[in-house]
């Protein structure tokens, strides 16, 4: 088999063991070209991300190559606490093209849908590309491959509501934040109390453009720490009421046993209509916001449960549109493969194609000899006419042999055109790639 | 020949409307590139129609139910294509695609012709008095659209209904800001429009008749304008408060044409 996947990814090991295997995008082309330097590699692409490492190489020898590949993640892990070989799988043929298509649909994530991924794909795939002269990654099996591949997501993520909705608490959080202020750009957001999802929730807003963000915690230290990480600003506790008018975003996660935020206290610090809205999130478990609170005008209040129910609608949406993702899936990996079959008439038509040449060259050159009395514009239209001849006479048969070598039906029909023409047996469909 | 343009470009919006309904029910975000094609093909075709009118009776459509409405819709559907530049409000599409083709039904329905007697406005005050007037209805409509996408929305994100309505709709903040702009533009629009009518008749007769359905029904429909402007811009109101009064504003004064046009004779050439 031509195509082969080697590596690790989220099902097969835990996050320690990844990031041990995992390669600095620094580090990506001198293993693509420690791989290319050994027998049996024509063509090799590396993705290195924090969910996955892997190899995708088109292979001339793959006794030669896996071994060699093996190698080269085994010292980038070091030491393990198993042989690297336990958390690597190896995927050949049709089902390692496949893999590398479900990859880049956000099947084979940790969340599923996720579009990222298709990014690091594109990404992996132009470093790879980077590579040139003797060390060449990608020619014109894997130009298709990679190509295919990421047109592959994007259809799924058109024709299907794969990546649609929130996966996780904090995007929920940053998708309705967006569905009340639009762009979150220029926005003022607070976060009450500094847990480890306040400040995942608050990090992903500010990677949403909020503009402005005032930490507000007891543990003054630890509010710091959040508000530099953030580039914002560390407020005291007992001001946290003070600056809430200014505040568009709030994300309250204390570990208070009581709800910080009551109707009544609410009502006295805010005694105005609120004209425009205030987003709450309320990731505290006890919750730190007065639910009555949500009932006020303009005021949004969200809990986790809420956040929470979010996130698991959302994934049984993704997980129902699995099916519709996997046929899309079936229908390219077939699309590929029918391609690269084709290539195996390549070499053969090239060599046709050469021969016929020759003889039409050698034809020519007779009949011009005996044809002086020819103006030059003549003979150019004698030249035409034969190489005009000779495309006619070959398009039909060449045509069929690529469709008879995509339907995987070329033995007989290129050994029976080899015999009919004289043609040599040569290299198959690898060649033609090179 | 330019009804035929109109009822493609009907045909075609119908056909937008369909498209929009359909992405909604479905819950999806966002529009498809199919329905900006039927929205600019249908406002082409619809383009043509007007110049095609214009060409056949040496007038533009302003005059008369049929053609009024037609152009009305054009209006409509042009605010329809603008907004299509925009990926965050192409959504309002839900409401304007549909009122576009029912203004344009319509007015096939009625038929687009001229009406000879009603056409005394004749010349530059009438085309630029009806023409301001319309781009102001249509600025309104645009802005009651916004504004009760807003308070369904508003509803939704409010109540954690999650469903169609919060994935299809455009955010609380672009529906305001484009209620705000389309409610800004429909005053000063129909204002002047207001204006240019009132000099014409102080120029041509004996200044406004009071007792004119089509005047009651036109200061009317501006004074509930700039009611739902000033609750816009009052620092007492908040927006969701601002989008009831625009929705509610503009539902009484569709309501006051409809009794008006249906029960007084003098009506019938309203518009």
């Amino acid at each position: 088999m031509p195509f082969a996947v080697v590596g690790l990814n989220h099902r097969t090991a835990p996050i320690e063991i990844r990031e041990r295997f995992a390669f600095a995008a620094t580090e990506v082309t001198d293993a693509l070209a420690y791989v290319l330097q050994g027998k049996g590699v024509a063509e090799a692409v590396l993705i290195s991300t924090c969910n996955r490492t892997e190899f995708y190489l088109h292979l001339t020898d793959p006794d030669e190559a896996i071994p060699r590949v093996i190698k080269t993640l085994a010292a980038q892990a070091g030491e393990l606490p198993k042989p690297a070989e336990r958390y690597l799988y190896i995927k050949r043929g049709p089902e390692a093209v496949e893999h590398l298509f479900r990859v880049v649909s956000g099947l084979d994530s940790m969340v599923l849908g996720e579009v990222q991924v298709q990014g690091q794909v594109r990404d992996s795939y132009e470093a790879a590309r980077g590579l040139t002269g003797t060390r060449q990654a990608v020619r014109a099996v894997f130009n298709r491959l990679f190509q295919s591949a990421l047109s592959v997501g994007g259809r799924v993520r058109n024709e299907t509501r794969l990546s649609e909705g929130a996966a996780s608490i904090p995007s929920a959080a940053v998708d309705l934040a967006r569905k009340i202020f639009g762009s979150l750009r220029g926005r003022r957001g607070m976060v009450l109390g500094a847990g480890d999802m306040g400040e995942l929730t608050l990090q992903c807003l500010v990677d949403e453009g909020v503009a402005s963000v005032m930490v507000a915690s007891r543990n003054m230290v630890r509010a710091q720490r959040v508000a530099e990480k953030s580039g914002g600003e560390s407020v005291p506790f007992a001001d946290f009421w003070d600056r809430l008018p200014e505040t568009d975003i709030l994300i309250t996660s204390t570990a208070a046993p009581h709800a910080m935020i009551t109707l009544e206290e609410f009502r006295r610090r805010l005694p105005g209509k609120l004209k425009s809205p205030l987003f709450v999130v309320d990731i505290a478990i006890p919750r730190d916001v007065e639910p009555a609170i949500g009932d006020l005008p303009n005021v949004f209040l969200y809990s986790v449960d809420d956040l929470e129910h979010i996130v698991t609608a959302n994934f049984e949406r993704r997980k129902a549109e699995l099916p519709k993702a996997e046929t899309i899936i079936d229908e390219e990996v077939e699309k590929f493969w029918r391609w690269y079959s084709g290539l195996r008439a390549v070499p053969f038509i090239r060599h046709l194609r050469e021969q016929a040449e020759t003889v039409r060259q050698a034809e020519l050159d007779r009949a011009l000899s005996q044809l002086e009395h020819l103006s030059e514009a003549d003979r150019r239209r004698v030249e035409r006419l034969t190489r005009d001849l000779l495309k006619k006479l070959l398009h039909q048969p060449t045509s069929r042999m690529r469709a008879a070598a995509e339907d995987g039906r070329e033995h007989d029909i290129l050994e029976t055109a080899r015999f009919l023409f004289g043609i040599e047996e040569d290299g198959a469909g690898e060649n033609a790639a090179k | 020949m330019h009804v035929l343009a109109y009822a493609v470009a009907a045909v075609l919006y119908l056909a937008a409307s369909i498209r929009y309904a359909l992405r909604f029910a479905q819950g999806r975000r966002g529009t498809t590139a199919l329905v900006a094609v039927l929205v600019y093909t249908g406002v082409l075709s619809h383009a043509a129609g007007v110049a095609l009118y214009w060409a056949s009776y040496g007038e533009p459509p302003l005059v008369g139910l049929g053609p009024s409405l037609a152009s009305l819709g054009l209006l409509v559907a042009l605010a329809l294509a603008g907004l299509g530049l925009f990926s965050s409000a192409r959504a309002v599409g839900l409401i304007l695609a549909p009122a576009a083709s029912l203004l344009l039904l319509l007015a096939l329905l009625i038929g687009i012709q001229p009406t000879g007697s009603e056409f005394a406005f004749r010349g530059p005050w009438l085309v630029f008095h009806v023409s301001v007037s319309f781009i102001g209805y249509a600025g309104w409509l645009v802005a009651a659209a916004a504004a009760l996408m807003y308070l369904l929305q508003f509803r939704a994100l409010k109540h954690k209904h999650l469903g169609a309505i919060f994935e299809f709709f455009p955010p609380l903040e672009t529906l305001d800001r484009l209620s705000e702009w389309a409610l800004v533009i429909g005053f000063s629009a129909l204002t002047l429009g207001i204006a240019v009518g009132w000099a014409w008749t102080i120029r041509f007769e004996q200044g406004l008749r009071w007792g004119d359905p089509k005047v009651i029904w036109g200061v009317l429909a501006w004074l509930a304008l700039l009611l739902a402007l000033w609750a816009r811009f009052s620092r007492w109101r908040s927006t969701r408060q601002a989008a009831l009064w625009n929705v509610a504003g503009f539902a009484v004064v569709s309501v006051a044409y409809l009794v008006a046009k249906l029960t007084i004779a003098e009506a019938r050439f309203f518009l």
